[in-house]
């Protein structure tokens, strides 16, 4: 019973902790890293092999993924950071190429078969073989990564990656080490790209070098700018509308990537932002209204700390 | 194959990702935007010309009306989308994501109008070969070679000559000084842009007939090489672009044809790409700033 929504669910699931992930480099620190999916495939070939020939357990490849993904974006960043921001554009969708390129010929990655048989992740070894059992994990991962994404946009690492985004000279006057908080920025984003990438592999039982192109990249880039850049509930509303906008616009078939299209047009002239980001129409209309809750909120949590 | 062939075919796919690159740089030193759309143009340009030829059954008439298409996509691209983003939010991030969203529009909607297919002209033109001193020389090559070294030197004369050109360069280097001195930034930007997509239009027609076919993603590949070759080249400088294209275009006839591993010539650009931007950041012929 309701397979196919709980397949689109657990994709949901992966493509906001993609969302994240891309929000940390392109919404924090104003990174235009155009090649997420690179990030993403190194996760899931990690998670794949290690699963699918080595017989290791989902719960010891996604840590080995987030890992892997981590020192990935570390080996990546040293070339991006250094680079002005329109150049780190084409480094990073190079890396997407090349990625894919070496992802497809290179015979231990198994060329264009990708990797085939990937269990499917087991809790106590009991195997999570409904989709609803492994549409409850996705979202259980989601949720921790979206707390750890909050409570990164509230540390002082956070506030760092922020002041580095908006101005560098700035943010450097004020003692913050930019190069060192670009790649502290390249390496968070990357272990999201793991995780997911780690999950997306477990969600297809396989992976393809087609799964991680440029395309994809694209797509992953538009989430958080479409959601609201810099922030938390814009990137999961960003993944949540685009991923599930084709879903919703089946009737219009093809057409629907043009409508995309359109829409994307039609954010960056009225809001760059995004719809939820900080100063778009949305944010304003809507922190009025909910002032007084917010209020409410500050009140509990004075009376909850002061006992 | 010969070596005279490989590099007869090698100066061939050259002249071609001239012409890519020489649009798409001028676009970008002017205007400073990452103008991912420039692809949706040659698709553009591609696909007039194929059925400007279906109606007209001639190649001179359907390639001349298609660059002035898809000069005029250009302009609709620079008036309806870039400049309301650039006079609202400034370039960045926000003109890249406005050209990724004219992208996706213009390709989808080619995919919507006329399929995925790949379609032929009905007179394929890219099988003529001449036999010049002994080597096999395609017809098609040799004309865009030929077009492709016009169109670049009448840039260089029109850059370098006129006070248009000038006003253009002076846009390149510096905008705010540039309108200091009375230069509109805009009718550049909008010349620029029109110049640069009328290039483009060229590339699609001699890429469409060079392989006799089109298709909604025709463009995709020549973006990743212009920019690529304007990355090489550096900033701002034809020499650069056409030398940078040269180098793209020997690397990769020549790789295919000698390394026992079949890679992608999008890969092979970006390996250029990377170790360019580790040696020399500001590229082959940029000015460091």
């Amino acid at each position: 019973m309701f397979e196919s929504e709980l397949t689109v669910l657990s994709l949901l699931g992966i493509f906001i902790i993609f969302s994240m992930g891309q929000n940390i480099m392109l919404g924090y620190a104003r990174l235009p890293m155009m090649g997420f999916m690179a990030l993403t495939a190194a996760g899931a070939y990690t998670s794949a092999i290690l699963t699918a020939w080595y017989g290791f357990s989902f719960w010891l490849a996604l840590p080995i993924s987030a890992l892997l993904g981590t020192l990935f974006g570390f080996s990546i960043s040293w070339l991006c950071v250094r680079t002005k921001e329109d150049y780190l554009v084409i480094v990073s969708i190079g890396i997407n190429y090349l990625v894919v390129a070496i992802l497809t010929h290179a015979p231990y990655f198994g060329r264009m078969f990708g990797v085939v048989g990937v269990p499917p992740p087991s809790i106590l070894g009991v195997p999570l073989k409904h989709i609803s059992q492994f549409a409850a994990l996705v979202w259980v991962i989601t949720a921790v990564l979206i707390f750890l994404e909050v409570k990164l946009e509230k540390s002082p690492l956070g506030l760092a990656l922020r002041a580095v985004g908006d101005n560098e000279a700035t943010a450097e006057s004020l003692g913050v080490n930019s190069l060192k908080t670009k790649v502290l920025t390249f390496m968070i984003g990357s272990a999201y790209g793991g995780v997911g990438g780690s999950l997306f592999a477990h969600f297809l039982r396989s992976v393809h070098p087609r799964y991680f192109t440029f395309e994809g990249s694209i797509e992953v880039f538009i989430m958080p700018l479409f959601g609201g850049l810099g922030t938390t509930v814009g990137s999961i509303v960003g993944a949540l509308f685009l991923a599930a906008l084709p879903e919703f616009l089946r009737w219009a078939y093809e057409t629907r990537f043009v409508i995309y299209g359109i829409l994307i047009v039609l954010l960056s002239i009225f809001q760059p932002m995004g719809l939820f980001g900080t100063d778009s129409y949305l944010t304003r209309k809507l922190t009025p209204l909910s002032a007084p809750l917010m209020a409410r909120i500050k009140v509990l949590r004075g009376k909850l700390s002061n006992k | 194959m010969t070596l005279e062939q490989q590099i007869a075919n090698a100066i061939a796919i050259s002249g071609l990702y001239v012409m890519f690159a020489v649009g798409f740089m001028l676009i970008y030193s002017v205007l400073r935007i990452i103008h991912i759309a420039h692809g949706s143009v040659i698709v553009v340009g591609a696909y007039s010309n194929y059925f400007l030829f279906l109606l007209t059954r001639n190649f001179v008439i359907s390639a001349l009306i298609s660059m002035l298409i898809a000069g005029a996509a250009g302009a609709l691209i620079e008036e309806l989308v870039y400049r309301p983003v650039i006079l609202r939010w400034g370039t960045g991030l926000f003109t890249l994501v406005a050209s990724i969203g004219v992208h996706t529009f213009v390709d989808e909607s080619f995919l919507v109008i006329v399929g995925a297919v790949h379609k032929g002209y009905p007179e394929a033109i890219n099988t003529i070969t001449l036999n010049i001193f002994g080597t096999e020389i395609i017809l098609i090559h040799l004309i865009t070679v030929a077009l492709s070294l016009v169109s670049t030197l009448s840039l260089y004369t029109f850059l370098m000559k006129t006070r248009s050109g000038l006003a253009l360069r002076a846009v390149a280097q510096d905008l705010e000084l540039a309108a200091v001195r009375g230069i509109n930034p805009r009718k550049t930007a909008l010349m620029a842009m029109i110049i640069g997509s009328v290039f483009a239009g060229l590339a699609g027609t001699l890429l469409s007939l060079r392989y006799n076919w089109v298709y909604p993603a025709i463009g995709d590949e020549p973006i990743i090489i212009s920019f690529a070759a304007v990355i090489l080249g550096g900033m701002g400088s034809i020499t650069g672009a056409v030398l940078a294209s040269f180098i793209l275009g020997f690397t990769e006839t020549f790789a295919f044809a000698f390394l026992p591993v079949p890679f992608t010539r999008t890969a092979l650009g970006f390996i250029a790409v990377i170790v360019t931007l580790l040696i020399r950041p500001q590229g082959l012929f940029g000015r460091k700033k």
